[in-house]
């Protein structure tokens, strides 16, 4: 089974290239996309493997030099790799994706102007290159320039817009520069983007289907947002969503004791029968719930806050309730256990409250 | 010819749609051991990453 946050794509293409390479080892075309996705799908054994070969068959090719400067980069040998690609360009002058990698790796290496200069070669050669775009656009963000790095992170939208990674660079930046409605906007780009088993969910129109998985990250950017605009309200919702995120559309679903209602299941699922092991295969790679992050943790610790705010017996209750499964969790425990005394000892002093709850639930 | 350099073109400007694959597919038919066709269908899979699970998923949800 395929894990959950990685493209099956990337799979897909990983195959193909493997088996191009068993039936034609000396071809070297395209070498540099296989290395890409070997690199992003952190297969370093056999991203040592191609620079091998590649290296046997002809190092003077830029796409070997690409493969072996990839290899270093897998590796944080920063330096090496540069030297490698720039082997790649005195091969090629005109090879945009050894430019582009070049600039990421001046990137990690904080060295944002000869990044930028890099990136802007790269989208000379071909202006169409999202991954050049949002490089700039993040060398720029390094520099605290953030008019500029917005307006880059424009340009990578709109050359990608399926991509939630540039949907949410834009929103930070918006944040940066206190544009909170746009962020906002940005963000529930994203989450439509991202967002796996939507169902009905129209996140623009701010309806959200409770059954659908988003990234709880980007619902608590949401929340802080709207925190920004004073629309406790809407911060309360998107707090909800981020904890609801713990748990993945499965386990919703086995609460709700009915699995094929909330998803199109197959006719293989059998209630009772099948594992869940079975059950998730079947589902085809469905991401399960987060499990608890320190995102939902100080979601849930904000939350309970808010409700301690409003102070009235159910948000008490609520409240506690949370503290209670931060202590369990093991996150932000210390503000768990201030926020719990607080609590106590406002329900102690309200009679309205009954003691019994509060028993159950300490 | 008039295909493989819409392959081609499609490929460079990262345009990862159906319709490459489906002239992916009808070349495949005349060249079915061509190294070049694999490399282009390993790319379109590349390139259009989390779009092309979309419509997968879709696919699979509505069979």
């Amino acid at each position: 089974m395929l894990q959950a946050n990685l493209c099956p794509d990337y799979d897909k293409a990983e195959r193909t290239f493997s088996k191009i390479l068993q039936r034609d080892p000396l071809r070297l075309d395209y070498l540099e996309a296989y290395s890409n996705i070997l690199f992003v799908m952190d297969k370093t054994a056999r991203l040592a493997f191609i620079a091998q070969v590649a290296t046997s068959t002809d190092r003077f090719r830029p796409e070997t030099c690409l493969a072996v400067g990839n290899y270093f980069a897998k590796r944080s040998e920063h330096e090496k790799a540069i030297v490698y690609f720039r082997r790649a360009l005195t091969l090629d002058r005109s090879y945009q994706a050894a430019w582009t990698l070049m600039g990421h790796e001046y990137l990690e290496l904080r060295n944002t102007h000869a990044a930028v200069e890099c990136y802007r070669r790269a989208i000379d050669i071909n202006r169409k290159d999202f991954r050049a775009w949002y490089g700039l656009g993040q060398a720029y963000e390094l520099l605290e320039m953030h008019l500029y790095s917005l307006f880059y992170f424009q340009r990578a939208t709109a050359l990608s817009p399926p991509d939630p990674k540039m949907w949410v660079a834009m929103g930070q930046c918006l944040d940066k520069l206190s544009r909170w409605q746009q962020a906002i906007k940005a963000y529930k780009r994203a989450l439509a983007a991202g967002a796996e088993n939507i169902g009905d969910t129209n996140i623009l129109q701010n309806t959200v289907d409770p059954a659908s998985n988003l990234d709880p990250d980007i619902t608590h950017a949401i929340a802080l947002d709207y925190d920004k605009l004073n629309d406790t309200d809407a911060v309360r919702g998107w707090l909800e969503l981020t904890i609801a995120q713990e748990e993945g559309i499965l386990e919703r679903a086995e609460e709700a004791g009915d699995l094929t209602a909330s998803f199109n299941a197959n006719a293989s699922f059998v209630a009772g029968q099948s594992t869940r092991s079975a059950i998730e295969e079947d589902l085809g790679g469905v991401r399960a719930g987060t499990g608890v992050t320190a995102t939902t943790s100080r979601a849930k610790l904000w939350l309970a806050r808010l409700e301690y705010v409003k102070g009235e017996g159910p948000h008490l209750v609520r409240a506690l309730q949370l503290t209670n499964d931060l202590l369990t969790d093991g996150y932000e425990v210390e503000e768990a256990k201030a926020l719990m005394h607080e609590i106590q000892g406002r329900m102690g002093a309200k009679s309205s409250v009954p003691m019994t709850t509060v028993a159950g639930l300490t | 010819m008039t295909f493989i350099f819409h392959i081609y073109e499609n490929q460079e400007l990262f345009q990862a749609e159906d319709s490459v694959l489906n002239a992916l597919k009808s070349l495949k038919v005349v060249f079915p051991t061509s190294s070049f066709l694999r490399t282009q269908k390993a790319l379109l899979y590349y390139h259009a990453k989390c779009k092309m699970t979309r419509i997968e998923r879709h696919d699979y949800a509505t069979s």
